[in-house]
C-alpha cells in the first residue's frame, strides 16, 4: 500500500506494480496519510520487507500504543512505568516515548537546524538592512541633528530620537514580514503537496516573540548610527552639507 | 559697576593642529541689557567667536563665562545653550519636516516642557512677534 503523497509523486494507483531494489510488488491500495511522513510512505509484509533489507529476522522499531492511564495515576507516572516494564521484560531493547523519539529524529533535528540557520541568516540580512538605512539617514540628515544639538538637545535626546526611529522600522518590518509569512504559510497549507507539514495556525506568543526580535534587531542595527549621529558636534554637523 | 553677563578671556580657537589660528587670546566683556556689535573682515574670526560665545564650540585655550560660570566645566554647553542663550543663524537652518508652528517649539523640546506648556509657549512668543497662528 502507497501513501497517498508517494503514489501521486510515483503516478502510481491501486493494481499498478512497483519495483523496490529489484523486486516487482502490486500496489494494493492507497491510503490517505495524516503527515508527510506518513503520507510518504510504503505499507508492505513484514517478511518481503526484511528480504529486501537483507534484515531477515530483524526489526528497527516497535510502535506500542498504551491504554489510557489507569485513573488516579499520572500520564508521566504511567509512561515511566511502561517503559520500565517493556525493558525489563526485553532486556537489550530501549522504550522511548513517541515524542522524544520523533524530537530526536535526525531528520526533523535537521529540519529544526535548517530553520534556525534560515532564520538566523534573515535576521542577520534584516539588520543590515535596517543599520544601512539608519547610517543613510543619519548622514543625510547631519546638519538637522547639528541643529537641534545647538539649540540645546542633549546627546542622550538625539540618541533616543535615532533609536526610536530603528524601533518603529523593525517594528514596521517585523509586522509585514509577519503578514507576508502567514500569507505563504496560508498558501502552503493549501498545496497538496505541503499542506501536512504546513499548519496555517499559529501562536499570539510567537507572533508577539517574532515582533519582540524585529525591534529589537532594529535597536541593534540603530545603535552605531545613532552614536555616530550623538557624537557629532553641533558646530561640525551645521558645516555638513 | 555690575558683573558682566559674559565674559570672555584669552580666548584662543586654532584648527589644523594649531597651523590655522582664528582667535588669538580674545578678552571680551558683555553687559546684561547691552548691545555689541562685531565687525571684521572676511575671516577675520568673527564666526569663530560667536561659536564659542553661542557654546556651539569649545575654545583651545581660554574660557568663556555666564554670570561668572565657566562654560564647559561650571556649565554644562548643552543646559547653556537651551536655557540660556539664543543663535540665530545666518542661514536660518530651520527643519524643513517640521511645520512653522513645530520649528517654533523645536528649542522647547530640549527642555522637556510638556506639549501644553510648549504651545502655550509658542502662541506667546508668536504674539510677540505680531504672527497670528490658528
Amino acid at each position: 500500500m502507497l501513501g497517498d503523497l508517494l503514489a501521486g509523486n510515483l503516478g502510481k494507483k491501486a493494481d499498478d506494480t512497483l519495483e523496490i531494489q529489484g523486486s516487482a510488488f502490486l500496489v494494493t491500495g492507497i491510503y490517505h496519510g495524516g503527515s508527510a511522513l506518513e503520507a510518504g510512505a510504503v505499507i508492505m509484509p513484514l517478511g518481503e520487507l526484511q528480504q529486501i533489507a537483507s534484515l531477515q529476522g530483524k526489526v528497527t522499531a516497535f510502535h506500542v500504543r498504551l491504554r489510557p492511564a489507569p485513573t488516579g495515576e499520572l500520564p508521566e507516572h504511567y509512561m515511566e512505568r511502561a517503559q520500565a516494564q517493556i525493558e525489563a521484560a526485553l532486556p537489550g531493547l530501549r522504550a522511548v516515548p513517541a515524542a522524544q523519539r520523533a524530537s530526536n529524529n535526525q531528520l526533523v533535528v535537521l529540519a529544526h537546524a535548517a530553520a534556525w540557520g534560515t532564520s538566523s541568516i534573515a535576521l542577520l540580512i534584516g539588520i543590515l538592512g535596517i543599520a544601512n538605512t539608519m547610517a543613510m539617514s543619519v548622514l543625510e540628515r547631519t546638519r538637522e541633528i547639528g541643529i537641534l544639538r545647538a539649540l540645546g538637545w542633549k546627546r542622550w535626546r538625539v540618541l533616543l530620537l535615532i533609536q526610536l526611529e530603528a524601533a518603529v522600522l523593525g517594528f514596521a518590518g517585523g509586522i509585514l514580514g509577519i503578514v507576508i509569512g502567514l500569507g505563504f504559510l496560508r498558501s502552503l497549507a493549501l498545496l497538496p503537496q505541503t499542506s501536512s507539514i504546513a499548519s496555517p495556525s499559529f501562536s499570539p506568543l510567537l507572533l508577539a516573540e517574532a515582533l519582540g526580535i524585529a525591534v529589537l534587531a532594529g535597536l541593534a542595527a540603530g545603535a552605531i548610527p545613532a552614536w555616530r549621529g550623538a557624537r557629532l558636534l553641533p558646530v561640525e554637523a551645521l558645516r555638513h552639507d | 559697576m555690575t558683573d558682566p553677563l559674559l565674559e570672555a578671556r584669552d580666548l584662543r580657537k586654532s584648527y589644523d593642529e594649531g597651523r590655522i589660528e582664528a582667535l588669538r587670546g580674545v578678552d571680551l566683556s558683555i553687559a546684561a541689557g547691552s548691545f555689541l556689535a562685531i565687525s571684521g573682515a572676511s575671516g577675520s574670526g568673527k564666526s569663530t567667536l560667536l561659536q564659542l560665545l553661542g557654546g556651539l564650540d569649545s575654545p583651545s585655550s581660554g574660557q568663556v563665562l555666564f554670570q561668572n560660570a565657566e562654560l564647559g566645566s561650571s556649565i554644562d554647553l548643552d543646559t547653556y545653550r537651551s536655557r540660556h542663550v539664543g543663535f540665530i543663524f545666518q542661514a536660518f537652518y530651520l527643519l524643513p519636516t517640521l511645520s512653522a508652528i513645530e520649528n517654533v517649539q523645536v528649542p522647547m523640546l530640549a527642555v522637556n516642557d510638556g506639549a501644553n506648556n510648549r504651545a502655550q509657549e509658542q502662541r506667546a512668543c508668536c504674539a510677540r512677534w505680531a504672527w497670528k497662528t490658528a
